[in-house]
């Protein structure tokens, strides 16, 4: 029951789609748009591949394990205390 | 078990899970290690002294991350007072880039860029749009617990993600370019 999607809908809608966050008929739409629009198709992949490479590439820290000791201690600490 | 052991329990079970989150987002609030870990463990003894006040069944890292933000302003910015930034969401940006006319339309070019320079890049958005860019697209947290850290409507969210991107991504095909990882668009 959802109306198609025009370039403009689909563009607009297109960072709440790579989200997951558009409703499973909305969702839908904006693909069939993308199945069938070139243009659309690519401006889709190349906004995919950015927030793939900026979540794989900054993603890469961890909490350094003293700092991890460090906080158990001080809540510890709390413990004792509080 | 006793009521301080049980606390300690569901604070641990909650929130510790999140410590590799809560260091990579002071990371990039502080700019600098030595710094992050102590907004890190401030942020930890804050949300531990206030656990009572997380209502349970709601998001633990929104919660967690609002209190490193606010912690984050308290120390850091209270020093170096920049100005406020009133009319940021109105700003209109125009960035070059269409991705829709380059030589390279599925962003090939981004994996040829180091981490440093992407790093580099994320540096030079105004916080309040680097912000939101770390949660939503480093971190992949939904708008609404996004909106819950950051004390914003969902739609300045969006707002302001979609306004990151274009500048993030504006500033790393120009990068691309004069690396001479792509070509330059013809200009139509």
């Amino acid at each position: 029951m959802t109306a198609q999607v025009d370039c403009e809908r689909a563009l607009a809608l297109l960072v709440d789609f790579l989200k997951h966050e558009l409703p499973a008929d909305v969702a839908t739409a904006v693909e069939q748009h993308l199945e069938a629009c070139r243009p659309c198709e690519q401006h889709a992949r190349f906004e995919a591949k950015f927030v793939l490479v900026i979540s794989q590439r900054l993603r890469e820290e961890s909490c350094p394990a003293r700092l991890r000791a460090q906080i158990l201690n001080a809540l510890n600490h709390e413990d004792l205390s509080g | 078990m006793d009521a301080a052991t049980t606390r300690r329990t569901s604070f641990d079970l909650e929130i510790l899970p999140q410590l590799d989150l809560l260091y990579r987002v002071a990371l990039r609030y502080t700019g600098e290690p030595a710094k992050a870990e102590d907004l890190v463990q401030d942020t930890m003894l804050k949300a531990y002294r206030a656990w009572e006040r997380f209502q349970p069944g709601t998001s633990a890292r929104a919660w967690l991350l609002a209190i490193l933000r606010n912690t984050f302003i308290n120390l850091y910015r209270r020093e170096k007072r920049e100005p406020v930034a009133t009319d940021l969401d109105q700003i209109e940006t125009h960035p070059q880039y269409r991705p829709s006319d380059a030589s390279d339309p599925e962003g090939e070019f981004f994996d040829k860029i180091v981490d440093e320079r992407i790093l580099q890049g994320l540096d030079t958005l105004a916080p309040e749009f680097r912000e939101v860019m770390v949660l939503s697209d480093v971190e992949g947290l939904p708008y609404a617990e996004i909106a819950q850290a950051l004390g914003i409507p969902i739609g300045t969210v969006k707002s302001r993600l979609f306004r990151a991107r274009k500048l993030m991504q504006a500033n790393l095909y120009n990068h691309a370019v004069e690396m001479g990882y792509i070509n330059p668009r013809s200009q139509a």
